[in-house]
């Protein structure tokens, strides 16, 4: 087994005034040791709660129905709460969306760092230099541990979130949307970063975004999310070069490109849908411009690719390939 | 392990301010009673010259003029000056209700009591207020938090006088458990001695009691505000997500959540000399309160003018103390000062 996490039939809801609506159905994946892999979605794709519930953090409303998520042979999902709270940022990490948040207001950067530890049962003194290489990791002096968060710019305070969660050396990091609210180019900056550290310290980065250039950027694995479903999968360059489902095609249609002329074929069209149970076929039928019929009434499954790692739900692949314009 | 520097700026700007409030005040506290008709001189000489049948000679006048402070021939400026001077030899005047006492010898009297009062009420309210508000907070909408919040609103909604009365009659009238006014037993000697000590704080009970019962349920429900988005809060979240421990999550929203309940602790401390009118009337508690009824009663305006200085003083070193703490406790409060 040379899976880092495996997630099987994970399926996840928020409850509402009306009942209990699904986000996630019937997830699967296996993501592989020591890669970075991204999930790309738009807003509403189930991305950020499926984060949540690989790290089991996800709070009421939402709830985790059924599932399980097996990281080093054991199911997350079904560890004691104290056991799960040893393990975190010491096995596995998670650096939030709006870090710029995420740091108490009132204490300074080096008690935080201190609380860390204690929660862990480490001590300040013998991990001092951990904290100073991690946070030279990220391009920061040891300085802004005398430093309160208020004191620190956007991408300081990104970069010491990153820090903490990483100063226990976990092997296995989530990331939210780690780079919300940053201009591109300290984005940039953090993400060669985090992609150095990654292969220095040989750890497996899930990456969840809504930005595919980030992800064409890093990632090593992609993974594509619509309606709480996984559409496609697959090593980076497949599926920048050879998409198999049309939502993926058709985003990196969307991308402009410079000194390119006007691209007028066939364009993604209409808002994201979420998940809809009453929906017997294929989610993405609503905005895809190469349905049919079949696509109606059969769910589509994740079929494999021969020969390579690429994996896509579409039951029109390769032919929906000749319709394009 | 990191030093925490002193914020000298910091407090040296609020030391300032403080000064420059302060001195405000004062001045305030010289020009209201000039604007008002008539003067204390001419209301002693009235009640002198009304009991003496109409005998009294008009220099008597001129004379309590002077003792007052208050010149009709003086220019403003002078008065003022000498008011100060006079200020800061602790003579606050003649006490007209009191005569011929001074009004400083009966702040000296009245206001250890009131602070006594005062200051160990709305501490232990304040402690008792936000520990009872965090649990309630991080227990959300659980049986217990229901209890103290039922609680605490019912009894910041109920009457301080209602609640007074009924804690004299239940626990002094009928249970005679506690006394029913004073401050100390005339049976212990005034001063610092055990028995005294003792027989002060058992007097104390209701009045303390009451004052706690009643501004509890402020605290208790800003407290649990605060600390419901707190714990909810990104940091809070990231904390969690870290792995630590239930007690140090606990600290963190708490001690977010406290600030604002701070300042109110200042206003409080400072507005409560004025504010314990009531219980101190009705448990007849010889503190400020008490004089204060007599002086406005009786048109005391220099004794009234003392207590209000004193009242001036509580709000604004209450104030400065919560300012200073803050600085400690909220590092972006002492940028801002900077």
């Amino acid at each position: 087994m040379n899976e880092a996490i495996s997630i099987n039939n994970l399926t996840v809801g928020y409850h509402w005034e009306n009942g209990f609506s699904i986000v996630i159905k019937d997830f699967n994946l296996d993501i592989p040791n020591g890669i970075i892999f991204g999930i790309a979605g738009e807003s509403g794709s189930g991305k950020s709660t499926l984060a949540q519930a690989i790290y089991h953090s996800l709070k009421y409303p939402g709830e985790i129905t059924s599932g399980k998520v097996i990281y080093n042979g054991i199911d997350l999902l079904k560890t004691p709460k104290n056991e799960l709270r040893r393990m975190r940022a010491m096995d596995l990490t998670f650096i939030p969306q709006a870090a710029m948040n995420a740091l108490n207001p009132v204490k300074r950067i080096g008690d935080q760092f201190n609380d860390v530890l204690e929660a862990h049962g480490k001590n300040f003194a013998e991990f001092q230099h951990d904290i100073i290489d991690v946070l030279n990791m990220v391009r920061l002096g040891s300085e802004v541990l005398n430093n309160y968060p208020h004191e620190l710019s956007g991408g300081m305070r990104q970069r010491t979130v990153i820090a903490m969660a990483l100063v226990l050396s976990p092997n296995l990091v989530i990331l939210d949307e780690p780079t919300t609210g940053l201009d591109v180019l300290v984005e940039h900056d953090i993400l060669v970063d985090l992609k150095k550290i990654q292969r220095k310290k040989q750890l497996t980065m899930i990456m969840i975004t809504h930005d595919l250039s980030i992800l064409y950027e890093i990632s090593d694995q992609i993974a594509m999310m619509y309606a709480g479903e996984i559409t496609e999968y697959g090593d980076r360059d497949t599926m920048l070069m050879s998409p198999a489902h049309p939502y993926n095609y058709l985003l990196l249609k969307s991308i402009p490109r410079i000194g390119v002329k006007k691209y007028d074929g066939i364009k993604l069209t209409g808002n994201p849908t979420n998940f809809n149970e009453g929906n017997k076929g294929c989610q993405f039928i609503s905005r895809c411009p190469f349905k049919t019929y079949d696509c109606e009434i059969n769910h589509p499954v994740l079929e494999k690719e021969k020969d390579r790692t690429h994996y896509f739900r579409c039951i029109r692949y390769p032919e929906w390939m000749k319709e394009q314009g | 392990m990191i030093i925490t520097a002193i914020p000298i700026k910091y407090i040296l700007k609020r030391l300032t301010i403080f000064i420059g409030v302060f001195f405000g005040a004062l001045t305030l506290n010289f020009v209201l009673p000039r604007l008002m008709p008539g003067d204390p001189a001419e209301v002693v000489y009235e009640d002198l010259l009304k009991d003496s049948g109409g005998t009294l000679n008009v220099t008597y006048l001129h004379q309590l003029e002077s003792e007052y402070g208050i010149s009709t021939t003086k220019p403003i400026w002078d008065q003022y000056f000498t008011y100060l001077n006079d200020l800061f030899h602790g003579n606050l005047g003649i006490s007209i209700s009191f005569y011929p006492t001074p009004v400083s010898k009966i702040l000296e009297e009245a206001l250890p009591w009131t602070l006594f009062l005062v200051i160990s009420a709305v501490t232990i309210s304040f402690f008792v207020g936000n520990r009872l508000g965090r649990y309630a907070g991080i227990n959300r909408n659980t049986g217990k938090d229901l209890a103290i919040d039922l609680f605490s609103m019912f009894m910041a909604a109920f009457p301080a006088f209602v609640l007074a009365f009924i804690m004299l009659d239940v626990f002094s009238v009928y249970g005679k458990l506690f006394p029913i006014g004073g401050a100390y037993s005339s049976s212990v000697n005034m001063g610092f001695n055990i028995p005294f000590i003792i027989s002060a704080m058992y007097h104390a009970v209701l009045p303390v009691g009451t004052i706690i019962l009643t501004s509890l349920g402020g605290w208790v429900l800003g407290m649990r505000n605060n600390i419901i988005p707190n714990v909810n809060s990104d940091y809070i979240n990231f904390s969690q997500n870290l792995g630590m421990k239930d007690y140090q999550i606990k600290s963190i929203a708490y001690r977010n959540a406290l600030l604002p309940n701070l300042t109110g602790f200042s206003m409080s401390i400072g507005l409560s000399v004025s504010g314990v009118i009531i219980e101190e009337s009705i448990f007849s508690y010889p503190g400020v309160g008490m004089y204060m009824i007599t002086a406005i009663d009786n048109l005391d305006y220099p004794l009234l003018q003392g207590i209000f200085l004193m009242v001036i003083i509580a709000v604004l070193v209450g104030n400065l103390i919560v300012d200073i703490l803050l600085g400690f406790l909220d590092p972006r409060i002492k940028q801002e000062g900077e």
